[in-house]
């Protein structure tokens, strides 16, 4: 009886068949083998849809969130430079790719300055991460606004799941190390508390000199989860300070052959504060009531603009109530007030003063959604619902989606989709009209004031997009994913003032995106698990405008593929080796062109014993040095190169 | 291209590499963690006597509801979807936000209540208390708390605690056979750890 029950393990299918004839005394001795992950259930979703398991991240090696994202197949992550990251999914990359919305336990990362999302600014102690679950295609409808290609959920573990103590080192070609500890307060109180610090290298340009750009960074923070004695009320509160400085090298692009560049020096720092109430009304309604408030402030010693800063308070309502049997409705109401603020460059050298009115530019966004969820019959879903919203630039906006799940037999499930999704309009959309006519007194320059319209009109970019997406499984050996879009995409908004350059992709008006994903996943056996993915995307741009003389191409390559494959050799080792292709991306000159490329990163992991991990890490281990991703400006883009790193964890 | 012939050729040495210097692979392994609480799930619902009126409500199917956030993968599922069970075969529906009308609690013969749900469980039990439905749960503590089932993973191996009282309380039976094997717990404050 203390052996363990074996179970023939068998690379085909039926894997599960007569399982359920099993005494219950077999399985009482049946052995639970922890390294073996399942597969998630999101059969059951009617959209494209993919999870990163806290499992995933661990075997991926990554030491921050934007290196976790590599894992989803159909997003595009390409690395710029040490800090900067361009992830979009379904086209529209950008330095900041303004279709997708990310959230971290729904607090927008979205940043009302440069209507993206600035990724050297979010981590986490990566084990502290429950789950990462990603939408491609629009998400509007229930999660608002700019959800256009594609919603990134970031959700961290609940801090009853973080009482053990976790402290992760790594060092090699990047240092990092991150410490993490939770208590139990009271009978269902629980809080936790972590600090990370990261260190990463810089790129290489194209001559191969180090372009002196490493990254520091430093954050800290706290999670909090209470309920009360019968359960009706839970409270969550979280929040987080960080600082981080690196250099930006404006010559980085250039084929100087020394490395006396010249550097900006850019200092990021900001927090945020959160808190959510859950109200367990009864078996058939629950509501939440959530309320952040998220500052972010950015110093820069050579850019315009010199310094940006933003304030975000968001209030946000929630009801899901079961109606009966067949329908579920969801709805909803958010308040999110912005104030930004940004300040010109100025140097002496100039002869006048550059200066931006308003000081402040406030932005008010309210919204409004329901969703039906209706179980038509037991083969049969429909979700049916919109969102509404106003804006400053913007008086009203609608978000509708049609979504419609068949589970066709058992193990196949076919979906598909039609829906509207917008950008709103950011700070850095607005028109400014300029005027040289005042003196500043101190300096006896002109003042060259740009006046921004900070409440003008202005008509949101705007997709609609048909989708239809087949899944087939075979127990968790097998499964396959396939996802197809057209997607009608009008970018209405352009950045026609100082800031355009940030934004080279507002060049295409018009256009329409044809894609194709798949994704398989095939475990042979319960210790070996391949994941292969292909993503094809063919953009048609239908009109262009040219903004600062440029005429923009096509940023996003039309071919991804991954191959991921785990091993567990044995029970306390692991290998992952993971392969990478991006397909080739044209720039506007032939310098800027950014090469297809493999890359292959491997880790290797070593279990020493149940609280002690090491793992030996190596990033593009074929070492063909290449770019990720062409910014729309840069010449030679930056080159990313071989790194290794050795990490530990220990828990206890 | 050469560059991708490189990386492959690379790829498929290393893979055959760890493949031939496997040994013949640990056949150990059995289940992963949710199937084998599944399975459980399936033989618990097996030795458990409805009251007849349940039993006999015109439902062709067992109905295995999971409230919350569905803890179980694919092959979990699969384990024990459609299998039979008294004249009947099992239909897992699952209600991932946690919430569901009266009318579809009726209709469900089994509980399983998620993780997910940890926080608000003494005002979950407090609905599900006047069913004849079975409660099952891998939260910790869950049968002291009120609960009928809980699953309890200790070790490599899973085992199960039942409060025979809660059973009684919602009119079923679960056979002495099952009751033998659990480590048997009551209703109390203290369970809440």
């Amino acid at each position: 009886m203390l052996c363990c029950y074996v179970y023939p393990v068998s690379g085909l299918a039926n894997e599960t068949k007569g399982l359920e004839q099993l005494s219950i005394e077999d399985l009482m001795d049946s052995k639970v083998v922890t390294a073996t992950r399942s597969e998630q259930q999101l059969t059951d979703t009617a959209a494209a849809a993919y999870v990163i398991t806290q499992d995933d991240i661990r075997r991926s090696g990554a030491t921050n969130i934007p290196e976790a994202l590599r894992m989803v197949p159909g997003l595009h992550v390409a690395r710029i430079s040490s800090t900067k990251w361009a992830i979009s999914a379904r086209g529209f990359n950008g330095v900041v790719a303004d279709k997708l919305l990310v959230l971290m336990d729904g607090r927008s990362l979205y940043s009302p300055i440069n209507k993206g999302v600035f990724w050297d600014i979010q981590d986490r102690v990566l084990d502290d991460i429950e789950r990462i679950e990603v939408i491609r295609g629009p998400g509007a409808s229930l999660w608002g606004a700019n959800a256009v290609n594609g919603v990134i959920n970031i959700i961290t573990k609940h801090s009853a799941d973080t009482k053990e103590a976790s402290l992760t080192l790594f060092s090699g070609d990047k240092h990092g190390a991150g410490l993490r500890k939770g208590w139990q307060f009271a009978d269902q109180g629980y809080t936790r508390f972590y600090g990370k610090f990261l260190r990463d290298d810089s790129f290489d340009n194209r001559l191969g000199n180090d372009a002196n750009e490493e990254w520091t960074s430093g954050r800290g923070g706290f999670r909090l989860d209470w309920a009360n004695s019968d359960g009706k009320h839970a409270l969550m509160a979280q929040g987080d300070l960080y600082y981080g400085v690196y250099n930006e090298n404006d010559d980085k692009n250039q084929e100087s052959l020394s490395n006396k560049f010249i550097l900006n020096r850019v200092v990021k720092k900001g927090g945020n504060i959160m808190a959510r109430w859950n109200y367990n009304q009864s078996l058939a309604s629950r509501m939440s009531a959530q309320l952040f408030y998220d500052s972010f402030q950015v110093q820069e010693s050579r850019n315009n603009p010199a310094a940006y800063n933003n304030d975000v308070v968001d209030f946000d309502f929630q009801h899901v109530l079961a109606l009966n049997e067949a329908h579920e409705l969801t709805w909803g109401l958010n308040y999110r007030l912005s104030l930004v603020q940004l300040e010109p460059f100025n140097s002496d050298e100039n002869l006048f003063t550059k200066a931006y009115f308003p000081k402040t530019f406030q932005n008010n966004r309210f919204g409004l959604f329901f969703q039906d969820k209706w179980r038509w019959n037991d083969a049969l879903e429909i979700t049916l619902g919109s969102k509404f919203e106003h804006h400053n630039n913007n008086n009203f906006e609608y978000e509708p989606s049609f979504r419609l799940l068949w589970k066709a037999a058992n193990q196949h499930r076919v979906w598909a989709g039609v829906s509207r999704a917008v950008r709103l309009p950011a700070v850095t959309d607005l028109v400014a009209t300029t005027s040289s006519d005042k003196i500043d007194p101190s300096t006896g320059n002109n003042i060259y004031l740009f006046r921004f319209k900070q409440f003008e009109n202005l008509k949101s970019d705007e997709v609609v997009s048909y989708e239809l997406g087949y899944r087939y499984w075979n127990s968790d050996s097998f499964s396959l994913d396939v996802a197809a879009y057209y997607n009608q995409n009008t970018n209405n908004l352009v950045a026609n003032n100082e800031f355009f350059k940030w934004f080279p992709e507002q060049r295409i008006k018009k256009s329409t995106t044809l894609g194709l994903e798949a994704a398989v996943i095939w475990r042979p056996f319960d210790w070996t698990r391949f994941q292969l993915s292909s993503n094809f995307m063919d953009l048609s741009i239908k009109s262009k405008r040219t903004i600062g003389g440029f005429i923009e191409t096509a940023k996003d390559p039309p071919i991804l593929v991954a191959f991921r494959s785990s091993f567990d050799i044995t029970s306390a080792f692991e290998m992952d080796v993971w392969l990478r292709y991006a397909d080739s991306v044209l720039g506007v000159d032939a310098e800027q062109a950014v090469p297809s490329y493999v890359t292959v990163d491997a880790r290797l992991g070593w279990k020493l014993n149940k609280n002690l991990e090491l793992a030996f890490i190596a990033n593009n281990l074929n070492n063909s040095r290449h770019s990720e991703f062409y910014d729309g400006i840069s010449k030679n883009p930056l080159q990313a190169e071989r790194m290794f790193w050795l990490q530990g964890n220990l828990k206890y | 291209m050469s560059n991708i012939i490189k990386a492959l050729r690379f790829i498929s040495i290393l893979i055959l590499t760890v493949i031939v210097s496997l040994p013949v692979f640990s056949q150990e392994k059995v289940f992963g963690e949710d199937t084998l609480k599944a399975l459980y799930s399936y033989k618990f619902a097996l030795f458990t006597e409805w009251p007849e009126a349940k039993l006999n409500d015109g439902n062709a199917a067992l109905e295995f509801c999971i409230i919350g956030r569905n803890p179980f993968g694919q092959s979990a599922m699969d384990a024990i979807q459609d299998k039979p069970i008294k004249d009947k075969s099992i239909h897992i529906e699952v209600y991932d936000s946690g919430v569901l009308s009266e009318e579809s609690l009726n209709n469900c013969h089994v509980a399983y209540i998620s993780n997910s749900e940890m926080q608000r469980l003494p005002a979950l039990l407090n609905s599900l208390q006047q069913f004849p439905i079975l409660t099952i749960s891998d939260i910790p503590g869950f049968s002291k708390r009120g609960g009928m089932i809980t699953l309890i993973k200790s070790g490599d191996h899973i085992q199960f605690e039942i409060n025979p009282d809660a059973i009684k309380q919602a009119a079923l039976t679960v056979s002495s056979k099952i009751i033998e094997l659990a480590t048997l717990v009551k209703t109390s404050n203290a369970g809440r750890n």
